[in-house]
């Protein structure tokens, strides 16, 4: 294999890794960190967070800008208030973005102003910064199949380290678990003073944790098959 | 149930509800009508007339026709019975929602009930009040002294107890009827709903004609048997009447059981397209066979046994004398009118079936099958089941007249009063009269069915795709 | 590695053990060609929602139906509220289904003849209340689901979602103690769907009803709070 496959392949093992990861945290290692729940922030989900984090910040603060000129403060407190399921943005974070921004020319920095205490820079979107806004906001996310499947690999694991029944047991508890953390998310979502975004968010989570189920499934069915094709063609 | 909810109920539908109501009522306007005329006759006496006929004159005759009368009952009734099938499985299946919404079997029944039971009912008041109209205005107005010589027995009204007897009787009649009919609605609701397959009884229906068919065609031996001869006719009468219903009723449940293994045997066997659909259908609904059948099966039935009374009738009588003859030749027309209208009761009922399944006609003729090979499959499903029944129903028939009037007759005959020799002659069986009986009750069943197509070009338009099955 | 995800803890379904109000014992239902059910036990909690789940021909519906009393099982009881429940005769049968069991299915329910209210009102109808106090009964309870404009509206003059949300109504208006519910949202899209469970799963918590709730759909099954797993016949899990 050429190394820039390999190196491909690792890159988006470890992404696909740390999505699954994030969905299911929580769920087989011990809980490591717990975020405070203040009103607007009722879900830490780590996997938008990833997702925030695979799409651009500066995509993101360049969309905040199109209504008009703001300073870091205040598209930090804008950007914790529209995404609450994502990570609250660190402001060291929004000044780097913003610093990188100005240097490719996407946005650019008024004078300060003194407002109540520390100074504060507006910037604005530059005609160049709105242009690649556009750009970016209509360009079609290419959809890509995670190439690791984290569970599909403990399966393999169990059916040739001790056999059928464990790999079935461990797909049986983590159906559970999974149902368990849908059905959360549903009492979640069916709440009267859920937000639209906090709904959005379920479903998206919802809808992947159906996608793992419905490969679960699959595999109780298939795991006696892929037993046997295991154990009959050996690994070159 | 309140009653107010009854009635709610029972008069929640569509339009085909609406239909089936009238078509109710007004087949028991005409059933109440038929018998009305026939308690009069039944009732003039020598007191009463004089008239034109000789039929009404003489009272001895009143028998012959008011049993004539009374044979047009039966196909009315029947019709009624069939036109309260009448959009029946929308009916059934919206009674069937009602059971799963947690009414009682008794509950469904007695909706059912009340529908039947107030059309019956505002149909045989109707009757009586067309009966009543009628009779005066026919009425001639007598001229001043001398006698009148009338053609109808207009002077003569049955008595109040006669009257209130028949116009409460058909409504009750309606009633039982369809209470009868809605069993599985009331047993098995959740089968009517997921539409699962009924199995005809096959054992029953077959020891019913047996005993019935048997019983009748050995009716002397039976009563010689009880020793009924000194008792009074009623008692032979009344046994004559179970053997007869019984028979009737094993002929009609067997054409069910007839079209269920003619499709079992045929199905896997034919090639033809047509034939094809026909046997799955009478697979999938051999009730409606029986349904279809019903008023065919019993004109045929009593027309077979009026043939083979009138060999033995005339050949016992003077044959001189015209009167027997007479009666007879009204019997045939009886009949006959009991048979057109058992066809217009077929024809009721055959558009009705096409109507009510236009979405599975829909489906087959937009997936391509002919329109033709659809006609023919229709005219296959109703006419192959009826063939055999109505063969049996003819030989039950002229059995049973057999049987109870015997096959031989002895008569002294001679050419003077002197020279009188005992002649035994044995009743031959009509054959030509039943081969015409058969043949033209299938030919009829052929045509209304045939008319009733007519309908198909309407159901298989696709719009009906949508409609319910 | 990230870490894990606490959500506010009301959102955990309570722990509380709850009262048995129907239980079904070693139930075995033979169609004639192929068993059903063969032998499967289940209970059910007071106002406990339950999902049955399981590959399609597994017998899920089947061992509704049997729960329900709308099918007698060749084998095993069905106990409610402590009696027994399988042997009673149709009639009684029914009478449990007018005042105690809500049944509520994919399709085909509703009486396309009558009104939307006059579907609601029905079980109440049935046991012999007067038209005008069922009647605005049954526009309170289409109001509790938002469809009240469509009280005297025909089955047939609304969308799928609607008329489930009618029929919803009418399984729930006698406040009974188990809702019967058979792949209720098969037939509608996502978005319908999700509406009637939401409403389904509110109304019910509202009224202290216990669902039995038959799906192959497992974003349906967690409306649940507690699954089932019906495979071939037999109840594993």
């Amino acid at each position: 294999m050429a190394p820039g496959t390999f190196v491909a392949f690792g890159v988006f093992f470890v992404l696909g890794f740390t999505l699954h990861g994030a969905l299911h945290a929580g769920l087989s290692a011990p809980a490591s960190r717990a975020f405070r729940l203040t009103r607007g922030r009722r879900l830490t989900g780590l996997f938008t967070q990833c997702i925030v984090s695979l799409m651009s910040t500066g995509h993101m603060l360049l969309g905040l800008l199109a209504e008009g000129e703001r300073h870091g403060y205040e598209l930090k407190r804008e950007h914790d208030a529209r995404f609450p399921a994502a990570r609250p943005l660190a402001f060291g974070q929004v000044y780097a973005t913003l610093e990188r921004l100005r240097k490719s020319g996407l946005v650019s920095a008024a004078t300060s102003v003194k407002v109540d205490g520390p100074q504060r820079t507006p910037f604005t979107m530059t005609p160049a910064g709105r242009d690649e806004f556009e750009r970016w906001l209509t360009e079609v996310q290419p959809p890509s199949p995670y190439v690791a499947n984290p569970l599909s690999v403990k399966v393999t694991l169990a059916l040739l380290t001790a056999g059928e029944p464990l790999a079935q047991d461990f797909l049986r508890r983590q159906r559970d678990a999974h149902l368990g953390r849908m059905r959360e998310y549903t009492r979640l979502k069916s709440r009267p003073d859920s937000s639209l975004a906090e709904v959005l968010a379920a479903d998206y989570a919802l809808t992947h944790l159906d996608a793992d189920l419905r490969w679960i499934d699959a595999a109780l069915e298939r795991v006696a098959e892929l037993n046997k094709e295991l154990h009959s063609c050996p690994v070159r | 149930m309140r009653a107010s909810t009854l009635l709610r109920f029972a008069t929640t539908g569509s339009r085909q509800d609406t239909v089936r109501i009238v078509m109710t009522a007004l087949g028991a306007a005409i059933g109440t009508i038929a018998l009305l005329c026939a308690l009069t006759v039944a009732v003039t006496g020598a007191g009463d007339g004089p008239y034109e006929s000789n039929l009404l004159s003489e009272t001895d005759l009143h028998p012959g026709v008011v049993i004539a009368l009374a044979l047009l009952c039966i196909p009315i009734l029947a019709l009624v019975g069939q036109c309260s099938r009448i959009g029946a499985p929308a009916r059934d299946r919206r009674l069937a929602s009602l059971r799963m919404a947690g009414a009682s079997p008794g509950d469904v029944t007695r909706v059912a009930a009340t529908e039947s039971g107030i059309a019956a009912g505002a149909g045989a008041l109707a009757g009586l009040a067309v009966f009543l109209v009628a009779r005066r205005l026919l009425d001639p107005v007598t001229p001043p002294g001398g006698t009148f010589v009338r053609t109808l027995p207009t002077d003569v009204l049955p008595p109040w107890w006669g009257l209130l007897a028949i116009v409460a009787g058909i409504p009750v009649l309606a009633t039982l009827f369809s209470a009868l009919a809605l069993r599985r609605v009331a047993v098995t609701p959740f089968g009517v709903l997921r539409a699962q397959r009924d199995i005809p009884a096959r054992i029953v229906p077959a020891v019913f004609l047996m005993i019935g068919a048997g019983g009748m065609a050995a009716f002397t031996a039976i009563i010689e048997l009880l020793d009924l001869d000194s008792q009074p006719m009623a008692y032979g009468v009344l046994i004559f009447l179970a053997l007869f219903v019984l028979a009737a009723i094993g002929l009609v449940q067997g054409t069910a059981a007839v079209a269920a293994v003619l499709g079992r045997f045929l199905a896997p066997r034919v090639r033809s397209p047509s034939l094809l659909i026909a046997s799955r259908r009478m697979i999938a609904l051999p009730l409606s066979a029986s349904r279809t059948s019903s008023a065919i099966l019993l004109a045929v039935l009593v027309g077979a046994i009026m043939q083979g009374a009138r060999l033995n009738i005339l050949r016992t009588t003077d044959s001189s004398n015209p009167f027997y003859a007479e009666t007879f030749d009204l019997i045939d027309i009886a009949v006959a009118i009991a048979i057109a209208i058992a066809a217009a009761g077929l024809l009721v009922n055959a558009a009705e079936g096409i109507v009510s399944r236009r979405r599975s006609y829909a489906a087959l003729a937009a997936s391509g099958t002919p329109r033709p090979v659809l006609a023919r499959a229709a005219l296959a499903e109703t006419l192959l089941p009826l063939i055999p029944g109505v063969i049996l129903a003819a030989a039950t028939g002229i059995l049973a007249a057999r049987g109870v009037l015997g096959t031989r007759i002895e008569s002294m005959r001679g050419t003077s009063i002197e020279d009188q020799r005992l002649v035994v002659e044995h009743v031959p069986v009509p054959w030509t009269e039943l081969g015409v009986l058969v043949g033209g009750s299938l030919a009829l069943t052929f045509v209304t069915t045939a008319i009733a197509l007519l309908f198909l070009r309407a159901a298989t338009d696709p719009s009906e795709l949508r409609a319910a099955a | 590695m990230p870490g894990s995800m606490t959500l506010p803890d009301h959102i955990h379904s309570p722990e509380t053990p709850r009262e048995t109000v129907l239980s079904g014992r070693a139930l075995v239902k033979d169609y004639g060609n192929a068993p059903a059910l063969r032998g499967v036990s289940v209970e059910l909690g007071r106002g406990e929602i339950l999902a049955v789940t399981g590959p399609s021909g597994s017998g899920k519906s089947t061992l509704l139906l049997c729960m329900a009393g709308v099918l007698r099982p060749d084998a095993g009881e069905v106990h409610f509220q402590g009696r027994r429940i399988d042997t009673d005769s149709e009639t009684d049968r029914s009478l449990l289904r007018r005042d105690s069991f809500g049944v509520l299915f994919q399709f085909g329910q509703l009486i396309t003849e009558m009104t939307a209210a006059e579907n609601v009102a029905l079980p109440l109808l049935l046991s012999g209340a007067r038209r005008r106090p069922a009647m605005m009964t049954a526009r309170d309870w289409l109001r509790r689901f938002g469809v009240e404009a469509l009280a005297d509206q025909l089955p047939t003059q609304m969308s799928g979602g609607q008329s489930q949300r009618v029929a919803v109504a009418r399984a729930l208006v006698t406040e009974p103690a188990v809702l019967f519910a058979d792949e209720p949202t098969a037939a509608l899209d996502t978005v319908a769907g999700e509406q009637v469970m939401t409403e389904l799963t509110r109304v019910a918590r509202e009224t202290g009803t216990a669902v039995l709730l038959v799906t192959h759909d497992a974003r349906v099954a967690a409306y649940g709070d507690r699954e089932i797993v019906v495979r071939d016949g037999l109840c594993s899990s």
